[in-house]
């Protein structure tokens, strides 16, 4: 059965034990870490991710100085239904597997870094001195032993539920029925990290995506590279033509002086 | 900000395969259509077309930087066909490779024309596939919204032919100067100062073409609202700033007044036409720097 989380934002209180949790149960190194330079960001630490940080909480400041409100969002990778990087990879060091999680083979990889490019939320990172690419895993080895994510289980208010994927869209299609905002749902063709807000996303900073998936967002380029194509080449046939009707005509006029 | 995962050794990359795709097809289209007019050219194109590969190749490894630790793992590139664009241009760009060295073989013994000619017909569309591939490998990185547009591939397309053409004239006074046994008729055309000058200035028409072509569509692009970043963004917007005038604008005027032969002498033209050519180049590789550095930091 494919796994999701429901990731309920009006829960969170911005404890950061996901963060703590995901860094003890990976192996990942402390590391010095500074204020967010984004004023609305500004209490986000760490800023960002990184090959050291696979998730992380972003504070949020919204609405004005007098209702000032902070609404608290865990980044980490979206696990798409249907992957760019994945489908961007040559060499499918990652692939998306059938309980839910994009992982990542190592032993694949060639450190292209096409992946980084082509992940439409930000999120792979890479790390340089080992020449790999590190982002969250899902816990994939806890999901097997049916366990939950070091993160979901680390989460004291059930802002982060393990659920399968029918019951996450169900319950996310319903909060978008009570005016609450969801986030992937449709973009990208769906993720299986879905997310509920009182907050927009555009608010939040997540990106907007059309629900194209990598099959969608290819075959909409390429019809469109080839309709270029053809008005390119139109325009130069016209052009060879005009310019060769010219030469006739200048040679005319110069054969009748 | 955003990382830099592709730095300048992948535009280097870029610019080169570009350059391996848009000189073959120049080279395919020379030897097609040209009467043996051409044939000097169209030897020289294969060669760059070969050259610009084997660059390309050390440039991905330097920039893979893998290769002391795991030598072959670049062939698993190879395997993600045909879902993975990277994986669908190394296919490509090896399939060029077969048949641009088979084009150069045929070329330096002097035999099997008719299967050159043919040779030529499947070159000149992985040629074309090669460049393509280099632009629709950016347009496809769906976290990269600057790049995804459909008139960039044929923007690096038309660059890719246009900086193949200048490289392949360039080479055959480089080979000339330098290993003048291994195309005795590179000397020949060179020493024959006429005819020299008639190829440049046939190819100064082509030149005109592809850069009004390439001018039109940068200028969608801005229109669009696509490149109108470029102009804000410091150093990169004056990079981009001389890849239009020097790398277009003033080879431009350069291609246009080499058909105003009765003022120039044939020395004269070459030797413009030879800078023209450098500045074409440095303009194809500018143009590569600057869109593959701002899709990286306009998110």
């Amino acid at each position: 059965m494919t796994k999701a989380v429901l990731v309920d934002l009006t829960r969170c209180i911005g404890c950061k034990a996901c963060q703590v949790a995901c860094k003890r149960w990976n192996d990942r190194e402390a590391t010095p870490t500074e204020l967010n330079s984004d004023p609305q960001l500004e209490w986000t630490n760490p800023p960002g991710l990184s090959p050291q940080t696979y998730t992380y909480v972003r504070f949020v400041k919204t609405g004005s100085q007098d209702s000032l409100n902070w609404t608290f969002a865990k980044i980490q990778c979206n696990h798409c239904l249907q992957p760019h990087c994945a489908t961007a990879c040559p060499t499918t060091a990652l692939i998306k597997t059938e309980n839910g999680p994009v992982i990542y083979r190592k032993e694949l990889c060639i450190g292209c870094g096409y992946c980084i490019n082509a992940c439409p939320f930000d999120i792979p990172k890479f790390d340089e001195e080992k020449k790999v690419i590190e982002k969250c895993t899902f816990c994939s080895e806890r999901l097997l032993e049916n366990m939950e994510p070091a993160c979901v289980q680390a989460c004291p208010t059930d802002t982060l539920v393990l659920t399968n994927l029918e019951d996450a869209r169900r319950k996310a299609t319903e909060a978008e029925a009570r005016g609450l905002h969801t986030y992937g749902l449709h973009e990208v063709g769906g993720t299986s990290w879905i997310y509920i807000s009182e907050v927009p996303f555009s608010e939040l900073g997540f990106p907007s995506h059309s629900n194209a998936t990598p099959a969608a967002h290819q075959l909409d380029l390429l019809s469109k590279f080839a309709g270029t194509g053809l008005f390119i080449g139109g325009a130069m046939l016209a052009g060879l033509k005009f310019y060769a009707q010219r030469r006739e005509d200048v040679a005319k006029s110069e054969g009748s002086e | 900000m955003t990382e830099l995962s592709w730095g300048i050794l992948l535009a280097a990359y870029i610019f080169v395969g570009g350059m391996a795709g848009g000189a073959f097809m120049i080279a395919a289209l020379a030897d097609l259509f040209g009467k043996e007019k051409y044939r000097e050219l169209s030897k020289s194109g294969t060669y760059v077309s070969i050259i610009s590969i084997l660059v390309g190749l050390v440039l991905l490894v330097l920039d893979l930087g893998r290769f002391e630790v795991d030598p072959l793992g670049i062939l698993n590139a190879f395997r993600h066909f045909p879902t993975s664009m990277m994986t669908v241009g190394t296919w490509i760009i090896s399939a060029l490779t077969i048949v641009a060295l088979m084009t150069a073989l045929m070329w330096i013994f002097e035999g099997l024309t008719i299967a050159r000619k043919l040779l030529g017909i499947v070159g000149f569309i992985l040629g074309g596939s090669t460049t393509a591939y280099t632009g629709l490998l950016l347009a496809f990185a769906r976290g990269r919204p600057f790049w995804t547009s459909p008139f960039l591939p044929w923007t690096f397309i038309v660059s890719g032919a246009l900086t193949g053409l200048a490289m392949s004239l360039l080479l055959i006074p480089v080979i000339t100067l330098f290993v003048p046994r291994f195309s005795p008729d590179f000397k020949t055309l060179v020493n024959d100062k006429q005819r020299f000058a008639n190829v440049l200035i046939t190819s100064q028409r082509y030149v005109f073409i592809m850069i009004i072509i390439e001018l039109g569509l940068v200028l969608i692009e801005i229109l669009t609202g696509h490149f109108g970043a470029l102009l804000n963004l410091g150093g990169l917007s004056i990079l981009f700033f001389i890849y239009v005038t020097l790398g277009l604008l003033l080879p431009l005027a350069v291609a246009y007044f080499m058909q105003k032969t009765e003022y120039i002498s044939v020395v004269m033209q070459a030797r413009i036409s030879m800078i023209s050519f450098v500045l074409i180049l440095v303009g194809g590789f500018l143009l590569r720097y600057v869109i593959l550095t701002a899709g990286q930091l306009i998110l």
